[in-house]
């Protein structure tokens, strides 16, 4: 009789077993989804597309470049990947302003293999300081280049470096990327060639659209692929505007 | 072989003379002060001169460096050398009596000096006497004559048998004394002092004051340069960089530990390693600031190494430093305001600057600067790591006109096909032409027509064309 009024006024062993065990599980997948998230978030090299506004940007000097980038700029540490096929296409160019404002920070650019002599004079015309610049030549071994531009990466005094490599493999790309993040440094590669696997926070290609000879001062830029960024776009931008003038 | 002098000669003349020695001196006249300058003066010194007359040919540093090395040798007789101008003065009072005599201190310094002069290639000859003061000596060594004088009263008597040459006055001075009939220091005594001061200086004076033990004489004492030298042996042969950094580390450790003992850095280091039946191998590392860090140390080194092959196994490892500079400690709570963007921190690029000079050699990394030519390929300058001196150089004026940021070291010729310039696809000029002519007064005068140009591929080169001989046209840089 007993047994019977309990069961009417309370609920069942069985229920009661179910719901607690309900409430441990949720309990304890709690727990374990906050340890996770615990976890995840002390990985400094963890990249979390939510956290893309966090990173400091610097605008890129145009205004239509900086239309297309995640965050209206170049992030102010990582990798940056330029694919030009041919040289004097204008990737220097573009980085002007970047260059200026570097060294306004008091920080140096390091040029790591540039194919060529680095003209001091059109650095000058640029208004870039020629102090400030340091050029690791570019007769020395791959692997060389490669520790050279790990350690410029890591280096704090440098707050950009340049280097001109054909083609890098993922992992080189991804060491070189930690560099960066860990010195606090943004780097550029200019490649030959893309790597569709690259890590790297952007990845740019300097597009040729000559086909006629009229826009000598366009250069036609393509977004690739960027951290937070939604879709490939590409935009064209007027980099040699003062070129044109004749002595 | 020494003529003690025990002459009595000018001490009567001396004590006639009182006023007029009073007036010459006028440290005496004042009792107080003279008294004084004797207490500072050690009444027990005896101080021997080595006098190289062969040095006199020599440079400044050469004649340091060659001093501080016979220095070094008289350190076994005496602790208190002073080096002075072309001589080596030792004190050897106390050890007289512990090498029995000044003949035997003679003789034990006698062959390492000589052949200290034969090794750096120098006549093997030196003059030497001994006196109770520095310039006493000096100048009686410099007479040439083996003198000893024991007594300080006898300094007078001796000193004034010396020509006056021994002073090594200026041509000009030595003229006007020998016009004044003065031949010798003891002409120099009976003469006012005012009246020669007033004529020659007071350096003259000081001089003789000095040599006659009336003024202190104040002295720099020659301390040996610190070097550190140590050498492993290895228990067994390595092959590997990885068994070799551990036992270097521990070199460096011990290095570190002397350099922070003596309050030292340094600019430079060599590693040697031995290996079996063949040529060492050096490796020489430098800094450009001085440093004493073990990590910075350890750090170049491992730099250097990895790009090094051992053509054989090293079986012995050995640690030279030879150049060390005093360490100058800096707060970086006392640098106080100032321009935080040129701080003069740059100690972060220097090391990386050392790193990068360690492993890829001093060639690799460069600095440009303008040079104010006309001639395009002139109008820069890389720098050598070695050669920047100074991290900031200025910069000279420049042209206005464009110039390519990439300049090719050796200028492409340009082909024409179908009638229009033709590199990797066709060219067209944008703008130009920039007449360049310089270098007209050289056999290889710059002759060209520079142009803006673009090609289909979407490069922008800066071309010129020859406006001598074959009139080519080549491809000189790009507008990257």
């Amino acid at each position: 009789m007993r047994e019977n009024t309990e069961s009417h006024n309370s609920p069942s062993r069985e229920a009661l077993n179910s719901f607690n065990t309900a409430e441990v599980n949720n309990f304890s997948s709690n727990m374990c989804k906050s340890s996770i998230e615990k976890l995840l978030l002390s990985n400094d090299n963890l990249w979390r597309a939510s956290e893309i506004d966090k990173i400091k940007h610097n605008s890129t000097g145009y205004k239509n470049l900086d239309n297309i980038l995640p965050n209206r700029g170049w992030p102010t540490r990582g990798l940056i990947e330029i694919v030009n096929q041919y040289h004097g296409v204008g990737e220097l160019q573009l980085l002007i302003p970047l260059m200026l404002s570097v060294i306004k920070q008091g920080k140096w650019i390091l040029w790591v293999c540039p194919p060529h002599t680095v003209y001091a004079p059109a650095l000058q015309q640029a208004g870039i300081d020629t102090n400030e610049i340091l050029i690791v030549d570019k007769a020395i071994s791959c692997k060389d280049a490669l520790w050279s531009i790990e350690k410029a990466l890591r280096n704090k005094s440098c707050g950009l470096v340049l280097t001109w490599q054909t083609w890098l493999s993922t992992k080189v790309l991804r060491r070189l990327q930690l560099a960066a993040e860990t010195g606090g440094t943004l780097g550029f590669i200019f490649k030959r060639r893309d790597n569709k696997c690259s890590p790297s926070n952007i990845r740019l290609r300097i597009k040729n659209i000559t086909s006629s000879f009229h826009d000598f001062d366009e250069a036609s830029i393509a977004l690739i692929k960027a951290h937070g960024g939604t879709q490939a776009k590409c935009i064209s931008i007027k980099l040699y505007q003062h070129h044109l003038q004749s002595p | 072989m020494y003529s003690d002098i025990e002459q009595q000669y000018f001490l009567e003349n001396l004590y006639a003379n009182q006023k007029k020695s009073a007036k010459a001196f006028p440290q005496r006249e004042e009792k107080g002060r003279f008294n004084e300058i004797r207490k500072t003066i050690n009444s027990d010194s005896l101080w021997y001169a080595i006098y190289f007359p062969q040095f006199k040919n020599l440079n400044e540093t050469q004649k340091k460096n060659y001093l501080s090395q016979l220095a070094v040798l008289v350190k076994k007789i005496s602790s208190n050398i002073t080096i002075q101008k072309q001589a080596i003065v030792c004190e050897v009072r106390s050890a007289l009596r512990y090498f029995s005599g000044i003949d035997n201190i003679h003789k034990i310094i006698k062959v390492p000096i000589e052949s200290k002069l034969k090794e750096l290639q120098l006549p093997q000859y030196f003059s030497y006497a001994a006196c109770p003061t520095v310039t006493g000596s000096l100048l009686l060594a410099r007479s040439g004559k083996k003198t000893l004088v024991y007594r300080k009263k006898n300094l007078r008597s001796a000193l004034g048998k010396l020509p006056i040459s021994v002073l090594e006055l200026s041509r000009e001075n030595f003229r006007k004394l020998n016009n004044m009939g003065v031949h010798s220091l003891r002409d120099l005594w009976i003469l006012p002092l005012s009246g020669l001061q007033k004529r020659f200086g007071s350096d003259l004076i000081t001089t003789i004051n000095k040599a006659l033990c009336l003024k202190p004489e104040p002295i720099l004492n020659f301390t040996e340069p610190p070097n550190f030298s140590i050498c492993h042996v290895l228990p067994y042969e390595i092959e590997k960089i990885s068994q070799l950094m551990p036992v270097v580390e521990k070199m460096l450790k011990e290095s570190c530990q002397f350099l922070r003992n003596h309050d030292l850095c340094i600019t430079s280091f060599q590693v040697l390693l031995s290996h079996l039946r063949k040529t060492d191998t050096t490796i020489n590392i430098g800094m450009r600031l001085p440093n004493r860090s073990l990590k910075h140390f350890s750090k170049l080194l491992r730099a250097n190494l990895e790009n090094l092959r051992f053509s054989s196994p090293v079986i012995t490892v050995k640690l030279n430093i030879s150049e060390f500079e005093t360490f100058h400690g800096y707060s970086e709570a006392l640098s106080l305001g100032g321009d935080s963007r040129r701080g003069g921190d740059n100690s972060d690029l220097i090391e990386l600057m050392e790193q990068f000079a360690a492993r890829l050699g001093k060639d690799s990394v460069l600095k440009v600067r303008t040079t104010p030519s006309y001639c395009p390929e002139l109008a820069i300058k890389q720098l050598r790591y070695d050669q920047i001196g100074s991290l900031r150089i200025e910069q000279e004026i420049i042209s206005s006109t464009p110039r390519p940021f990439m300049l090719l070291q050796n200028p492409k010729e340009l082909t024409i096909k179908n009638g229009r310039l033709y590199n990797k696809e066709n060219i067209i000029i944008i703008s130009g032409p920039e007449r360049i002519e310089t270098q007209w007064w050289n056999v290889s005068d710059v002759l060209r027509d520079y142009y803006v140009a673009l090609e289909r591929n979407g490069s922008r080169l800066w071309i010129y064309r020859e406006r001598k001989g074959t009139k080519k046209w080549y491809l000189h840089g790009y507008f990257s």
